[in-house]
């Protein structure tokens, strides 16, 4: 599977706990990252609809006090790319941290 | 309160630089509210300054309440899918309705596709010009203008890969 967008990663993220509407998934992301990253509307209104395409993510209707309110949520197979790229994501941090922390003890194996 | 209209002619690749224009003309009290055959209205108000975004997209009732949701004022909506925003200068600061490239490319990409189908149509209803064609001056008047129309869709074709192309760089 081709990697995902920096925003599609974390629409998905986003939606990993449970269901939430648009405005929903932009205030969790700035939330959790202090608000360093703000998803534009229109960025998310486009990763949602291909996402959607991809049946990544499907909209649910919920009764929410007395008005319909409609919500994404995360698909199985939604689930399953998200772990792939979080996993893809994992695997490069332990690559770089093994490489930063242990660049100078075997230094000398670059010259074989 | 005092309005005036203007007349403009865009095309659809030129979406970034219509919305700065709109901006500017906010900036010297001009605020945009109408389009419609090519002339853009203006209400004048010295105390106000907004940011104008124009966007395509297919929309639904959770497209606009959403932009409304982060401040986003939705003012018109042309041929559907082009859907012009704005918002108080002083209070929506840098944010912009993209905050990425991928998704701007994807905009354009959008675009291409939308026109793609039309040109296509096009093409097939012209195929009737060419059956009935007699070689007299009112054919040859159409073909020269079908001929410049699907030019300008030519155009427009190659405009919309290079907006397509510029985001890619930024990536």
């Amino acid at each position: 599977m081709q990697s995902l967008s920096e925003s599609t990663y974390l629409v998905l993220l986003a939606l990993t706990k449970r269901p939430l509407h648009g405005y929903g998934i932009i205030k969790k992301i700035e939330h959790y990252s202090d608000g360093a990253i703000v998803l534009a509307p229109g960025t998310l209104y486009g990763v949602l609809t291909n996402l959607q395409k991809q049946h990544l993510i499907e909209l649910v209707t919920a009764e929410k006090e007395s008005r319909q309110k409609k919500t994404y949520q995360l698909t199985n197979a939604g689930h399953e790319a998200f772990k792939l790229e979080y996993q893809r994501f994992k695997n490069m941090l332990t690559i770089s941290d093994n490489i930063l922390k242990g660049a100078e003890i075997h230094e000398n194996d670059e010259k074989v | 309160m005092k309005t005036m209209k203007r007349f403009k002619l865009s095309l659809a690749n030129d979406i970034e630089k219509e919305a700065n224009w709109l901006t500017e003309m906010s900036a010297k009290g001009w605020h945009f509210f109408k389009y419609k055959w090519g002339f853009y209205y203006f209400k004048e108000d010295k105390e106000i300054s907004y940011i104008y975004q124009v966007d395509f997209q297919e929309s639904t009732d959770e497209y606009f309440e959403l932009y409304e949701q982060v401040g986003w004022e939705h003012m018109h909506t042309e041929v559907m899918q082009f859907h012009y925003f704005r918002a108080d200068a002083s209070i929506i600061g840098n944010k912009r309705i993209y905050s990425d490239p991928a998704s701007v490319k994807g905009m354009y990409k959008r675009m291409f596709s939308f026109y793609l189908v039309i040109f296509g149509c096009m093409l097939v209803t012209q195929i009737g010009l060419l059956l009935i064609w007699d070689g007299n001056l009112f054919s040859k008047f159409v073909l020269a203008l079908v001929t410049a129309v699907l030019l300008l869709y030519v155009y427009l074709f190659i405009k919309l890969m290079q907006q397509m192309k510029k985001n890619e760089k930024l990536v």
